[in-house]
């Protein structure tokens, strides 16, 4: 148990959260791509993707989430679409996301830092335990350089190889 | 201690300016790099453009836009407001598009960057007032059951005396008799807001305003001395308001000859 009182999502039992197969229907890039919900400078949703997972001190359900800034021009650089798990008692562990090249980065216990290009943040036990005296932290303080995004789709399309998005068929087609 | 001194100075120092950076954006800006950062390591935003001979620090709209990260957090009008004055207190602008920024005739000095990376930081700290949020939406939805239920041609939102330019001595309305009396509306969710209420009413007065002054307060908010001393100033016109339960404040507008909307 951390300081702030959130369990510890541990490293292996996040990498087989963010290993599972994950069931979307057909119009999840849709969704994700044009969220519903918009406030005065950016559209978010979130997908839940229903039943609950145990990974280790933890149970909840997973989702997947975007982040979009509205009306921005091209070249879009913007934007975060993400996997996360929300647990029962309604605390968000954003375990793995995917962001445009919208603004620098520090990977703050090991001090290297990202420029604004594409970066891919990760939930790591490390980071949970570097922020644990925090009545409320972010475990995914560290990032990797991704490849470039050609933009929102293209990013997208990256979080659904990483954390191994299946599309439904339809049932009828 | 003197070489310990020393050499902390020298580690902070060499430290401290390896973690600045200035990274060149597509657009010709640079993103400053700095060791003020979010929980989850992304930088304080702090953007460093030049246009037509101006420099412009700009956070371009992400210190308030993080704020909505967290759902169960609402940037209503009022907490707006709040920013509002918090940046400007630092020297510098909330756009309308919710960016911070200021411009500089030469290029920034590093105090100048400081500022704005303190003043985007102050920023981040507004979902901290969560409580005093709840006290702006109580004022927000009085102002807005006032502003529904009184005829439009006889209220105006947020007035100011001409004596002054609104900045200090603001009443949420000012509401206008059957008879043409004024009625000015102070309401109230906190004893600061409650303090200020006071001294407007007081400032109305010296200038020889006439009308009625008048307090609707959810009154739980109030320590025992602030009760008493606002009962005084508004000679007993306040009336206590619960959260969601204007009633009794459209009732006494009512028996003020405030014309109603049906």
């Amino acid at each position: 148990m951390a300081g702030s009182g959130w369990p510890v999502l541990p490293d292996a039992a996040a990498q087989r959260l963010i290993d599972l197969p994950k069931r979307v229907a057909a119009d999840w890039r849709q969704v994700l791509l044009n969220p519903p919900i918009a406030d005065r400078q950016f559209r978010k949703t979130r997908l839940y993707l229903g039943g609950e997972e145990e990974a280790g001190p933890v149970r909840g359900e997973l989702f997947l989430y975007s982040r979009l800034r509205k009306d921005e021009e091209e070249p879009r650089r913007t934007y975060t679409f993400g996997l996360g798990l929300r647990d029962r008692v309604g605390r968000d562990y954003r375990l793995l996301r995917c962001n445009g090249p919208s603004h620098p980065h520090v990977n703050k216990v090991e001090g290297d830092r990202l420029p604004p290009v594409c970066h891919v943040h990760r939930i790591t036990e490390r980071y949970q335990l570097h922020l644990a005296h925090r009545p409320k932290w972010e475990g995914d303080g560290f990032a990797i350089i991704s490849r470039p995004y050609a933009g929102p789709d293209d990013a997208l399309t990256d979080l659904a190889s990483l954390v191994n998005i299946e599309v439904e068929e339809a049932l009828f087609a | 201690m003197t070489d310990d001194a020393a050499d902390l100075t020298q580690l902070l120092k060499s430290a401290w300016c390896d973690s600045f950076e200035a990274f060149p954006g597509a657009d010709g800006e640079l993103f400053l790099s700095t060791p003020f950062t979010y929980d989850d390591g992304d930088n304080l935003p702090v953007v460093l453009e030049f246009h037509g001979g101006t420099w412009t620090l700009t956070d371009r709209g992400d210190a308030v836009a993080r704020l909505g990260y967290d759902d169960e957090f609402s940037f209503t009008p009022a907490l707006e407001e709040v920013a509002r004055r918090v940046i400007a207190a630092g020297g510098h602008s909330l756009q309308a598009d919710l960016v911070i920024s200021n411009d500089y005739p030469d290029l920034p000095s590093v105090y100048d960057i400081a500022d704005f990376v303190r003043t985007v930081a102050q920023v981040g700290a507004l979902p901290a007032l969560r409580e005093r949020q709840s006290q702006l939406r109580f004022v927000e939805d009085a102002v807005k059951a006032v502003s529904d239920a009184v005829a439009p041609a006889n209220q105006v939102l947020n007035w100011h005396p001409e004596e002054e330019d609104g900045a200090l001595f603001k009443t949420d309305a000012k509401l206008v008799t059957e008879d043409g009396e004024d009625v000015y509306l102070w309401l109230v969710g906190d004893s600061s807001k409650a303090e200020r209420s006071m001294t407007s009413a007081l400032e109305y007065r010296r200038w020889g305003l006439e009308g009625r002054s008048m307090l609707g307060v959810r009154l739980d908010s109030l320590g025992a001395t602030t009760r008493r001393r606002a009962v005084r100033v508004f000679n007993d016109d306040v009336v206590s308001i619960q959260p969601d339960d204007p009633g009794p404040l459209i009732e006494r507008l009512g028996d003020l000859r405030i014309p109603l909307v049906a």
